[in-house]
């Protein structure tokens, strides 16, 4: 029988089960930062999180506190004492630390042509010689000043009709029109034109990036960042789509919980940058199918069966009044075209970014993440895949694995003969836990040093500094309790190794066989991309033997590429086309079925030789 | 003289790149086949699922000391195959992962687990349905059908496809055993009627023994 745990997300972390602990002491414990500005008194309401699982009720005055949002699972961290297993949801207000997540992407070069313009233009007012129609003036103003598009046949949304002869009159004539290229006038105001913005939004499985972009000019304006709320019914994409297959309800559910988050992170990039969202005519998603699905609230069950079948692939546009992103009424949003069941628009637009349709040399793209998308390109044809990594590269699975949060260990280096590690910690500060870079650095560190077995346990032959029987078998003690910011040991397991083995082991399988398919056997340029690609030391990812025949200074670490991506397929009609002929050209390689993926598979597992 | 303790150890440490020196020594100096077999690669994999059982080791290092048991296993089948016109299996077991579950790691594991015990495995892939299942059991001849379902507790299609076996005229001589996250010894053998149950690919190598002992 599994000991109770509590699961707190979307930190990932986990600790045993206390009925005589708070939910705050326990996340404490944890390592999930809580608010508690009163200190946990039940005064400040700060530390509000939503609980699955059984809890004593709450008393009078916690009900008193938590007022209007009183609900059966929201609940005082402080005052809440939880029985058995149970998650919790630490909504970002109530975090302590918020979550580093990577928004930069690279620098985009694309020409500008944007789907949507806004123009200022002067109607004449109507008089008894002309006395034609308020919209039939304005079109024919229209006709005159809008350039770029031959014979457009102008669409006037009833939305835009009415009130039309007022707005028009209010400032003599002079009014802005927003209309996408095909002629269908969004919006209509009295007045000289104000800003025309779009969304380019990275919907990945465990975090979400929004950019914020004038139309006008290109210009990234703003990026927010969030955790993407789903993570709370499901860590990955089997177990979320395991959940719209067995009711609607759920599919709803998770379809919703997106669309919030999406409307809050354009609401605060709109903030930050002096716009407002009302004044967002264009935006592009990009994500996996499964998340492409559930955003679109089509069923995602099929993805999870042979063989494989997404309701839609190709590039989509829909309005985005059917999804309530809370931009403005008339707003479109675009869908790049997705590869396959598992290779979704994410890895289409990182292709794009990369120029994988111009490379003249192998090159390698790996967005590593709870999925790993994997593209292979030469001078003459275009591979691709997914593999199912799992959370470790995220930290997930992982005894003190976090996210790159505040606290988080995301770089390690030995001093010769394995003495004191020198730890780079995110915010600088005590160390409270370890993210996917700082796995992947220390691993390759002690791999370098020999303490580690190539099949991936602690070598019992060599006695080694902080190596020590913890009580899940031999650990390695990053820092004693002492240095950290949990009061407790921070250590890493010999499971913790086996974790990170699987998911490189597949990262390995996927590129191997994909060599092998296109005959390459040495692959010139690696970009690595994905917020854990970022400030992933090239040196360390080969230093754990993720990359098959790869020395370090091949590799490259770009950013964001799919949210590059995302924002060029904004900016630019033309990366729309250029998107579709990507996917044209993109040949899928379905793992899932390969008769050599075990042997590949196995093949990756060692950490060196 | 052969050295049969290091083919045991080499197994164990998962090294690979020795195990083929070792068992072709031992071949070269006539060594009995099936003593190789039975008294080393076997014991060596017993050990190996005991230590997977302390959680002392990890789904990896049983992965890669499976492989190496079979490597060296690679060299010797053709001879037992020559000598005898095929070998005496402990059993034929056919198992997949059920309709709508697309999970192999664990399920391949116990495939390489029971291959290392002796049965003859017959892994019928992912998201099989349950009428698949029937056929293939009926085709390969099984002995026991094993099924696997991490993704939905009480998976209503590990149900269906025991229901589809015990309800096929397969009923009487084939075994089920079911193992997975998603699956519980309750749920298998008390509500889906399943002759055995395991946590893990050790575990699921005792349950087949255990139903083809109990007939």
């Amino acid at each position: 029988m599994p000991e109770d745990q509590i699961l707190f997300q979307p930190m990932g972390r986990r600790v045993r089960s206390q009925t005589d602990l708070t939910l705050l002491e326990l996340a404490n414990r944890a390592g999930a930062g809580i608010e508690a500005a009163c200190g946990g008194k039940g005064r400040c309401g700060k530390c509000r999180v939503k609980i699955r699982g059984e809890a004593l009720p709450p008393d009078e005055s916690e009900q008193e506190v938590l007022g209007a949002e009183k609900s059966e699972s929201c609940r005082l961290a402080c005052q809440t004492y939880v029985r058995g297993s149970a998650s919790v949801w630490i909504p970002e207000a109530s975090r302590l630390h918020r979550q580093v997540i990577l928004t930069a992407g690279n620098a985009y070069h694309v020409e500008l042509d944007p789907g949507v313009r806004t123009l200022e233009i002067q109607v004449p007012l109507p008089d008894l010689q002309d006395p034609s129609a308020d919209r039939e003036r304005m079109i024919d103003t229209l006709n005159r000043s809008w350039e770029g598009d031959a014979e457009i046949e102008w669409e006037t949304p009833l939305s835009v009709l009415r009130g039309l002869e007022e707005k028009l009159r209010s400032d003599n004539g002079r009014m802005a029109i927003t209309a996408d290229r095909e002629g269908k006038i969004l919006d209509i105001r009295p007045g000289t034109a104000s800003a025309c913005l779009g969304l380019a939004v990275d919907l990945g499985t465990t975090t979400v990036v929004a950019y914020l972009v004038d139309l006008s000019d290109g210009k990234v304006l703003g990026v927010q960042a969030d955790m993407n709320p789903q993570v709370a019914e499901g860590e990955d994409v089997v177990s979320r789509i395991s959940l719209c297959h067995q009711a609607p309800e759920n599919l709803e559910r998770l379809s919703r919980m997106v669309h919030e988050c999406i409307a809050r992170l354009a609401a605060d990039a709109c903030r930050e940058a002096g716009a407002v969202p009302g004044r967002i005519f264009d935006c592009t998603v990009v994500g996996n199918t499964a998340m492409h699905h559930i955003f679109l609230g089509l069923n995602p069950a099929h993805l999870a069966m042979a063989p494989y079948t997404p309701v839609a692939s190709g590039g989509l546009t829909v309005r985005s009044s059917e999804l309530d992103l809370g931009l403005a009424a008339e707003a479109r949003v675009y869908l790049p075209p997705v590869k396959a069941g598992f290779v979704g628009a994410d890895a289409v637009a990182m292709a794009m970014a990369l120029d994988a349709d111009q490379t003249s040399v192998p090159t390698l793209m790996v967005d590593l993440g709870t999925n790993g998308e994997i593209v292979l390109a030469t001078r003459d044809r275009i591979l691709c895949c997914s593999t199912a990594a799992g959370p470790a590269f995220e930290g997930g699975h992982i005894l003190w694995g976090m996210r790159g949060a505040p606290g988080a260990v995301d770089g390690v280096r030995l001093s010769q003969a394995g003495g004191v590690p020198v730890l780079s910690v995110i915010g600088g500060g005590a160390p409270r836990g370890i993210c996917g870079s700082g796995l992947v650095s220390l691993v390759s560190e002690l791999v370098a040093a020999g303490a580690i077995t190539p099949a991936g346990a602690f070598d019992p032959g060599i006695p080694f500094p902080r190596l020590r029987d913890g009580q899940e078998g031999r650990e390695y003690v990053l820092a004693a309790a002492r240095e950290t910011g949990t009061g407790r040991d921070l250590v890493l397991t010999h499971r913790d190794l086996a974790q990170l083995q699987l998911a490189k082991a597949a990262i390995h399988a996927g590129i191997s066989l994909m060599m092998e398919e296109l005959g390459v056997f040495r692959i010139s340029r690696v970009l690595l991309a994905g917020a854990f690609g970022n400030y992933l030391d090239p040196a360390c990812a080969c230093g754990i033997r993720m990359l098959p025949g790869v020395t370090a200074d091949r590799v490259t670490a770009v950013g964001n590429a799919a949210g590059t991506g995302a924002v060029m397929a904004l900016v630019s009609r033309a990366q729309r086309t250029r998107a579709q002929a990507l996917v044209d050209q993109m040949e899928y390689l379905e793992l899932a079925v390969h008769p050599r993926f075990k042997e590949a598979y196995l093949d990756g597992m060692a950490f060196n030789g | 003289m052969a050295d049969l303790e290091g083919i045991k150890t080499a197994i164990i440490g998962g090294k690979r790149k020795e195990i083929t020196g070792l068992v072709q020594a031992a071949l070269d100096e006539n060594v009995d086949p099936h003593m190789i077999i039975n008294d080393y690669m076997i014991e060596a994999m017993k050990e190996v699922g005991a230590r997977f059982e302390a959680k002392k080791i990890f789904v990896p290092e049983m992965m890669i000391a499976a492989r190496t048991m079979q490597t060296g296993l690679g060299l010797i089948k053709p001879l037992i195959a020559q000598k005898e016109g095929g070998s005496k299996k402990a059993g034929t077991v056919v198992i997949g992962t059920v309709f709508g579950d697309l999970h192999d790691i664990g399920k391949n594991l116990v495939v390489l687990m029971l291959e290392s015990s002796g049965f003859e495995v017959h892994n019928i892939g992912e998201n099989v349905p349950p009428e698949q299942f029937v056929k293939k059991a009926r085709e390969l001849n099984a002995d026991v059908v094993g099924m696997s379902s991490l993704l939905t507790t009480g998976d209503p299609h590990v149900k269906a496809t025991i229901e589809a076996l015990k309800n096929s005229e397969l009923a009487d001589r084939v075994k089920v055993i079911c193992g997975g996250a998603a699956v519980t010894q309750k749920y298998a053998v008390e509500v889906c009627g399943a002759d055995g149950y395991a946590a893990d690919a050790v575990g699921a190598v005792k349950a087949v023994q255990q139903v083809l002992a109990a007939g």
